[in-house]
């Protein structure tokens, strides 16, 4: 009986494809063992750490895609806050547009009659201004007249007068009648 | 021709057990799994949000399985996805290693398969005991009568055993007819023609089989979990 472990240097082939004996049972031994130990490193030196890596980085990527979903949602919500703000700003400035054209126009028609009024006072005013510039004149010709015809009354009077002195005389008159009335 | 080297025997008591090739090469599949695994561990810390060439890879398979937990397997046993994982990854490897010369399949001997398909059935025990209690045991080995409990023994013993036989079965096939072939064409074509039947036997085969015992591994698991 051996003890201990013989290294053949040349490997024998052994006659047997399959036996169901006690060498075939025994040969099962090492092949459990093997693979037990196989299976324990793997599993912990590959699959598991990779496996956690995998789900790690599987779960950071739903988180974001979860933040990013909720940052648009966010998004679209501020958008179409933003679009009825401009909305009612729009109608806001219709309404503000209109009220203005409103005013501008009640305040140009009220302009209007008011200037027209007093366009028509002014021209009233200045038909009596003229009236009364008028009869002014008049009397001032007037005054005029009968100082001139005073004065000639009073010459006729006291000089006998030849044709050439009465000619001068009346153009005197005349000229200084003119010059009263163009005064 | 399709025997099963012997590497070294180690004396245990009364009983030698032999290092057979199987041992051997399962001990390269793990060594290259573990690597791997470290040096994803290692670049994990490295890991971006926008993935590229490697972690792109390393992603890929494990949001697969974890999809493929998720669809299949019951919530209750989403604790056991790093087993399914090990296990699929394992096959997998296991059974398209047949491709790097002198490597033989771990798979195409059978006690390795079968160890795989025990576990599963303890697996399915363990889950429908927990998540099912005495409702478990007597709707799956006294249904519909008492009396129907030696028929469900052998019933449910047959679960691991046709999982075992399944991946066997197959990838021992494909060896076989894969070394046949070796034998049979000339040297030259010897080298183009097993190409194609290595694609199909080792990579196509492999792959198939790899999933088929995980998924119904877990499919077993899911239904013993929910079994209540």
């Amino acid at each position: 009986m051996n003890q201990g472990f013989i290294f053949l240097l040349n490997a024998e082939p052994v006659p047997r494809l399959f036996d169901l004996d006690l060498q075939t049972f025994l040969q099962m031994l090492p092949a459990l063992v093997n693979f037990i130990v196989l299976a324990l490193v793997l599993t912990f030196i590959l699959y598991k750490p990779v496996r956690a890596f995998l789900h790690e980085r599987a779960n950071r990527i739903a988180r974001e895609l979860d933040e990013a979903e909720a940052t648009k949602q966010a998004a679209i919500a501020l958008k179409e806050q933003y679009e009825q703000l401009l909305k009612g700003i729009e109608l806001e400035r219709t309404a503000i547009l209109d009220d203005a054209r409103k005013l501008a126009m009640e305040r140009r028609s009220r302009d209007m009659t008011e200037t027209k009024k007093e366009i028509e006072d002014l021209k009233a005013r200045a038909g009596v201004e003229i009236a009364a510039e008028l009869d002014r004149v008049k009397n001032m010709v007037e005054h005029a007249i009968v100082e001139i015809s005073s004065e000639m009354a009073g010459k006729l009077l006291n000089v006998t007068i030849d044709p050439s002195i009465h000619n001068r005389l009346f153009d005197e008159a005349m000229a200084e009648l003119e010059a009263t009335v163009f005064k | 021709m399709f025997d099963v080297p012997i590497h070294g025997v180690v004396s245990i008591g009364p009983v030698d057990l032999w290092i057979t090739n199987t041992i051997v090469v399962t001990w390269v599949v793990m060594a290259v799994l573990i690597t791997f695994a470290i040096i994803v561990r290692i670049k994990l810390k490295k890991f971006t949000d926008k993935p590229t060439g490697f972690q792109n890879a390393v992603e890929m398979a494990v949001e697969a399985f974890d999809g493929l937990m998720k669809s299949n397997g019951h919530k209750n046993i989403s604790w056991l996805g790093g087993w399914f994982f090990t296990l699929f990854t394992f096959l997998l490897f296991a059974n398209i290693i047949g491709i790097l010369p002198g490597m033989r399949p771990p798979t195409g001997d059978w006690p390795l398969p079968f160890a795989l398909a025990l576990t599963s059935f303890f697996l399915i025990q363990f889950a429908g005991i927990r998540y099912g209690g005495w409702k478990y045991i007597k709707g799956t080995y006294m249904s519909p009568h008492w009396a129907f409990f030696p028929i469900n023994v052998l019933g449910e013993f047959s679960r691991p055993i046709s999982l075992s036989f399944r991946l066997f079965g197959n990838i021992l096939g494909g060896l076989i007819l894969i070394t046949l072939l070796y034998t049979l064409v000339p040297v030259l074509l010897s080298y183009v023609v097993p190409v194609a039947l290595h694609l199909i036997f080792d990579l196509a085969f492999g792959v198939l089989q790899a999933f088929i015992f995980t998924i119904l591994s877990l499919t077993f698991v899911s239904l013993a979990a929910a079994e209540n």
